[in-house]
């Protein structure tokens, strides 16, 4: 749609500016939940950016283990051509990995600085969703991540890609992905103040986000993920997300039955 | 005996470790300001932030510092900077295309 902006007569890349746009209101957000969780603004601003360093190290880890088989079988030539293995290393993020490279970062800092980390979890989480609902716009913008081919109501045809196919109609699956985002943001801000309590508000992030991109993955129409059998990379991590979050919610409920 | 009042040797402001890792600190969001000109350089800006930001929050953490604190600001404005020059994801992904359509082809003229 629109890969790239000029600013000051630089290329910019809608998708890093995308993902930068996210972040920023994200952690302002979060810095804004401190006082409601119990903690110092300072902190929450700390660990968030090290949760911000944790998404980009943690997606870009396991970006390279999806594309590890044709990194290792073109291994000479991208050593060749130096350039060629720049833009390799440049972009493609896996969004799980990302969020377990968050999730290590914080609690690393929580554990140093002696910081109760279920509060630092519920300050940060909701705005999980919403960096991400960012980021989608980011794939919008520059073609990537883009849906199969589809002409039904609110197809979209990319006429300027590097990426997607150029004039045919596609399923908007980073828009639709994006929209739940945003949505589940506002869920997780409901549920982190009606409950205050991090099990429930993981799992139900856990259980929002893991359903839908299990399902989103059968619109998507980029061939660049990588697939175990049947299923891609990340429909095996949402199935995993799901199963996680329903014992996460057993086992509440049986603690629960216990004190009562 | 009342320990309360006794001062950690770590967390005097300005002692000598705290003091060094602020310096670092600043001179990593330095390096990483720069590299954002160059854009054959924004990986090492994106590594240099990283680290500076990691070492200033520590030295902020020990003893709070103006030098800490300019570190800490210029390794994440430096970092955010850094990604919009160098995260391009359809970049990538087109470039990965070219390689898998030369290999097939046994001829690479990227």
């Amino acid at each position: 749609m629109c890969p790239t902006i000029k600013i000051f007569n630089r290329e910019i890349a809608m998708y890093g500016t995308c993902i930068l746009v996210g972040l920023i209101i994200g952690i302002f957000l979060a810095t804004k939940r401190s006082k409601k969780n119990e903690l110092n603004k300072e902190d929450v601003l700390y660990a968030s950016l090290l949760g911000a360093v944790g998404i980009g190290v943690g997606g870009k880890i396991l970006y390279l283990i999806t594309i590890a088989k044709p990194l290792w079988e073109n291994r000479t030539i991208l050593f060749e051509q130096k350039a060629l293995l720049y833009k390799v290393l440049q972009g493609g993020f896996v969004f799980y990995g990302g969020l377990f490279g968050a999730f290590i970062a914080i609690w690393i800092y929580c554990r140093a600085y002696h910081i109760n980390s279920e509060n630092m979890f519920l300050a940060i989480l909701p705005s999980v969703p919403l960096i991400h609902a960012f980021g989608r716009i980011g794939c919008f913008c520059a073609g990537c991540c883009y849906g199969i081919p589809y002409d039904g109501l609110g197809h979209i045809v990319f006429e300027k890609s590097q990426v997607a196919p150029l004039g045919i109609p596609l399923f908007p699956v980073q828009l639709v992905e994006s929209v739940w985002n945003f949505l589940l943001f506002v869920i997780l801000e409901i549920v982190v103040q009606k409950t205050k309590s991090i099990r429930i508000s993981i799992a139900s992030y856990m259980l929002g986000y893991g359903i839908m991109r299990f399902c989103l993955e059968f619109f998507r129409g980029d061939a660049g993920r990588g697939f175990i059998g049947r299923l891609s990379t990340s429909q095996w991590i949402s199935v995993c997300l799901v199963f996680g979050a329903i014992i996460i919610l057993v086992k509440r409920k049986r603690n629960v039955d216990k004190d009562e | 005996m009342d320990n309360n009042n006794v001062v950690q040797p770590s967390q005097q402001p300005g002692s000598e470790p705290e003091k060094n890792l602020a310096i670092a600190s600043m001179v990593l969001g330095i390096v990483t300001l720069v590299c954002i000109f160059f854009n054959v350089f924004a990986w090492i800006g994106l590594i240099s932030g990283i680290v500076g930001l990691i070492l200033g929050i520590k030295s902020k953490k020990q003893a709070p510092s103006g030098m800490a604190t300019a570190g800490i600001v210029m390794s994440a404005i430096g970092l955010g900077l850094c990604l919009l020059v160098f995260v391009a994801c359809a970049i990538c992904v087109g470039a990965f295309a070219t390689l898998g359509a030369a290999t097939e082809l046994g001829n690479l003229n990227y």
